[in-house]
């Protein structure tokens, strides 16, 4: 990978990830869907997730999973708004980038 | 090192946080190696890296709070440049002793790969000018330097100064001459005189000496006369002197003028 990921643009990669499972997921799983976008040191996620919670994008629930208590994590409806923003704001710098590279030898 | 020891040692680690942030990652990772499972453990170990980098991530994000730039996540795990080990931080110390060398510029250098579109940029430059040299303790002593500038513009007055200049001159020359010749025969007649009146007066003493035994008083007479008439000569002499020294003060008086015009003071 060449190009390094912005805190601004891990925090929308992570809110989607989640945001895929109705019911939210938990932190190993989404560490690994991340992993499947960008190449990220999984010491990496845990500052985000919890960031994102304290800005009440994300909220956690625990659910008993083979004899041990789970953490879930699952989209808020603010989150969701600040993931449409993301997607928005993405979809004009990649394509301003784009633009740029087009016709380059 | 096992997930025990590196979950023990994280801990650890994260005895400056808050009991509440500790006790929330700790679970997290110990949450995080089960899902991952057994298998996975190793691996997990390595990707994580050591303890100590967890540690300093999450105490990072946790100065962080409410900035908005923080650092910026890559593949290498989250980076932000106030923990890179390696870091150039060159701060340059203002040497009192160093001579003036213009301004030193100095770089705060970041390992240069990190830097993606929205990362922060930590380039400041540290200029550090170099104060004035200052090792001059006594009093500042001044000499006089001769410039050889106002030449050129002498020699353009002179030739347009020609018509009156000519005669001012030769009147100056002509006065220069002059003083110069009173005060030789100033010296000389001194000089003759302290000859003449110290020879005269010695000769004096000795034929007022050879009388003493003969006429008494009037040898006594001749003696003193004799010892006045040296004094003189002594006297003038000195004088002739002085008269002597005062050519040369002359002369140089005289081309010290002149200089004038091109004379600067300069500290030495």
């Amino acid at each position: 990978m060449v190009f390094n990921t912005g805190a601004a643009l891990l925090d929308a990669i992570v809110l989607a990830v989640v945001s895929k499972d109705k019911d939210g997921t938990y932190g190993y799983k989404i560490t690994q869907d991340v992993q499947q976008a960008i190449d990220i040191s999984e010491s990496t996620l845990y500052p985000v997730l919890r960031r994102l919670l304290k800005d009440q994008c994300l909220e956690v629930y625990d659910m008993e999973f083979g004899g041990r208590n789970r953490r879930y994590y699952k989209v808020t409806n603010e989150g969701k708004a600040q993931l449409r923003m993301y997607c928005d704001e993405w979809k004009q710098y990649s394509n301003n980038i784009s633009n740029i590279f087009v016709g380059v030898e | 090192m096992s997930r025990q020891e590196f979950i023990n040692e994280l801990e650890n680690l994260l005895a400056n946080i808050p009991e509440k942030d500790r006790q929330e990652a700790i679970q997290y990772y110990q949450d995080y190696f089960e899902d991952a499972g057994v298998e996975n453990e190793e691996q997990i170990i390595h990707e994580l890296g050591t303890p100590e980098r967890v540690a300093a991530i999450i105490q990072e994000d946790l100065r962080n709070e409410g900035m908005k730039d923080r650092g910026e996540f890559t593949e290498k795990g989250y980076h932000n440049p106030a923990f890179d080990q390696n870091k150039q931080d060159v701060v340059m110390k203002v040497d009192p002793t160093m001579n003036q060398q213009g301004n030193q510029q100095q770089y705060y250098q970041q390992n240069g790969q990190q830097y993606g579109q929205t990362g922060q940029q930590y380039n400041q430059q540290y200029g550090q000018t170099n104060g004035q040299q200052n090792n001059q303790n006594q009093e500042p002593q001044y000499v006089y330097e001769y410039s050889s500038i106002p030449k050129v513009l002498l020699i353009i007055g002179a030739v347009l100064f020609i018509p009156v200049g000519i005669p001012l001159l030769a009147t100056g020359f002509g006065l220069f001459v002059a003083a110069m010749a009173v005060i030789f025969s100033m010296v000389v007649t001194f000089g003759a005189l302290a000859f003449g009146l110290t020879f005269g007066g010695v000769a004096m003493v000795v034929a007022g000496i050879s009388q003493l035994f003969s006429v008494p008083m009037y040898a006594l007479l001749v003696c003193g006369g004799g010892l006045i008439l040296v004094s003189i000569g002594l006297l003038s002499a000195l004088v002739s002197k002085i008269f002597a020294k005062m050519i040369p003060m002359f002369f140089k008086g005289v081309i010290n003028l002149l200089r004038l015009p091109f004379r600067r003071r300069v500290m030495a």
